[in-house]
């Protein structure tokens, strides 16, 4: 046998670096996290998944028809995965709590302040605009609208993006309190908030999509891919004659999508761009975003308290991000320590619902920024 | 529970006062029901209080309770238009309203997950009574006083709307 064919079969174990390695052992640390601790399995599995397969030596399924780079092209660069995502989201949520409450929209729109905080302090760190912006998306704690804007501004940055933006989804039980027990006090997370069950009429429910849809269009041009998505989804949800279209959407075809999106982000965490030190600064941005729009949701649902007195929670505040329904959950729990009779779960889905619709609004208004800039 | 029948400008009103907490009072003007906190609670000079009230004192001494609503609330200056409000005020508040037996209601919409008591079962302040599914999040619905349950009006896997009987209280013994 030649040296030359030697060389070849052993050509595998030769080509193993140490950045893959490392990479390997990272797919499986979230695979742990996925299925030993159950954070988010539907998305870090195929993320995980992905980042394994890319990572072997010598990798078929990366490169031309290699399944990840079919994947990836299909889907991410040209923004058609998240967006399908979205229309999912969209037939999986019912906005009826925000629109029993429409002063929620406020606190959405609050939520979404770390976005824009940590975006200038990206800036200030040396990042380029479009990374800026991309880290800064993070704080919209939304996988697709990251996904969705990172790809278009910073491709370079998509993976750990991602895996910060789907990470921090995860750990939003974890994230969240402190930063609630910090800026309330007692008094405040013991407001009650009574839940008066007004009921909203089907006539709005089916306009809000198209109302929503048309004004963002002509607002923020940027956003109308992740609106439009999101509202066709609750448009088919709400009018209830597509009932199979609705379903499709937010099962079948999210389901199949969810996949077909984790294997390819998980592909472009390549040892020799994901292993430097702009990863490490990414995931730290990314939990300043987070808590930043936490705090911001908070200090604004002061200020709504201020003027309601007293009869506002400002915990509900919190959860004027898109982590639906984890947020609100979130809210009520630490309510609920509080005080037992205390059941602001329904108010805290309002101002959740407000942040899914903002969160994608922001993303579009980060596009515009930068397509001005 | 202390209930006091006063006349504003000619107009009658009957006003029930339960304390359900050391600081929270549930307020039920006719067939309202409204939550009160307290705040402060003084006499202010000038203010003479004529404690000339006929109404049947519920072997409950406590004198402060009528005081104890703050001056904000709607409950201490009934008007004549008072009525005319939506009478669902506060009706999605768990609490104890004052009537035909105490009422444990439903807080949100949801779909009762379990019933952990049966009538007759003594209940202490904050002993779970039901788990409410509501978003998906099981909430544990707990017994807002010490009290008796007298019936259960809803079973397992059963929706409920916002202010709808869960479990009507009856005092406890003894």
């Amino acid at each position: 046998m030649s040296q030359g064919t030697i060389d070849q079969l052993l050509a595998g174990i030769t080509s193993v670096s140490w950045q893959s390695v490392v990479m390997i052992v990272v797919g499986c640390g979230l695979l742990y996290l996925a299925i030993a601790r159950g954070y988010e399995p539907l998305l870090l599995v195929p993320i995980a998944a992905g980042c394994i397969l890319a990572n072997l030596p010598l990798s078929p399924m990366v490169g031309p028809g290699g399944l990840l780079t079919i994947l990836y092209e299909a889907g991410i660069e040209n923004e058609l995965f998240p967006l399908l995502i979205f229309i999912g989201i969209g037939a999986m949520t019912d906005f009826g709590p925000l629109l029993e409450n429409p002063r929620m929209i406020l606190l959405g729109a609050a939520g979404q302040f770390g976005i824009f905080g940590v975006m200038l302090l990206a800036l200030l760190l040396g990042f380029t605009r479009p990374e800026a912006a991309s880290i800064g998306v993070i704080g919209a704690i939304d996988g697709p609208t990251s996904i969705y804007v990172s790809a278009q501004l910073a491709p370079h940055l998509l993976g750990p993006i991602t895996v910060a933006a789907y990470s921090y989804m995860a750990l939003v039980p974890l994230i969240m309190p402190p930063v609630m027990r910090f800026l309330t006090t007692r008094e405040e997370r013991r407001i009650r908030m009574v839940y008066g069950g007004r009921q909203v009429s089907k006539l709005t429910r089916i306009v809000f999509p198209i109302a929503v849809t048309v004004l963002v269009g002509v607002l923020v041009p940027f956003a109308t891919p992740l609106v439009g998505s999101l509202m066709l989804g609750n448009l088919m949800r709400e009018s209830k004659v597509v009932e199979r279209l609705t379903n499709a959407s937010a099962n079948e075809i999210a389901n199949t999508v969810t996949l077909f999106l984790g294997l390819a982000i998980g592909s472009t965490m390549v040892g020799t761009t994901f292993l430097a030190p702009s990863t490490l600064a990414i995931l730290a941005l990314g939990i300043l975003a987070f808590a930043l729009d936490s705090a911001a949701g908070i200090m604004f649902a002061k200020v709504i308290n201020a003027f309601s007195h007293g009869t506002f929670n400002p915990l509900i505040g919190a959860a004027g991000i898109s982590a639906f329904p984890m947020a609100a959950r979130v809210v009520q729990k630490m309510a609920q320590e509080e005080d037992f009779e205390n059941f602001p779960l329904m108010h805290a889905m309002g101002a959740n619902a407000a942040g899914q619709v903002a969160s994608t609004v922001a993303g579009g208004v980060l596009l515009a920024l930068l397509a001005a800039g | 529970m202390r209930r006091y029948t006063v006349d504003v400008d000619g107009t009658p009103f009957t006003i029930d006062v339960i304390e359900t907490a050391a600081d929270r009072f549930q307020v039920t003007v006719g067939d309202q029901v409204f939550e009160a906190t307290l705040h402060t609670d003084q006499d202010l000079p000038g203010a003479d209080i004529e404690p000339g009230m006929a109404g049947p004192d519920e072997n409950h001494a406590s004198p402060q309770a009528p005081a104890a609503i703050p001056a904000g609330s709607p409950a201490s200056r009934p008007s004549p238009a008072v009525p005319a409000l939506p009478p669902r005020t506060t009706a999605g508040t768990p609490g104890v309203h004052g009537g035909a037996g105490d009422v444990l209601a439903a807080p949100m919409p949801g779909v009762i997950l379990e019933v952990l008591v049966r009538p007759g079962a003594v209940l202490r302040r904050g002993d779970p009574v039901l788990v409410l599914e509501a978003m998906k999040m099981r909430n544990t619905i707990r017994a807002p006083r010490a009290a008796v349950v007298v019936s259960v009006e809803v079973e397992a896997g059963q929706p409920v709307g916002p202010g709808d009987p869960l479990v009507r209280l009856g005092a406890p013994a003894g």
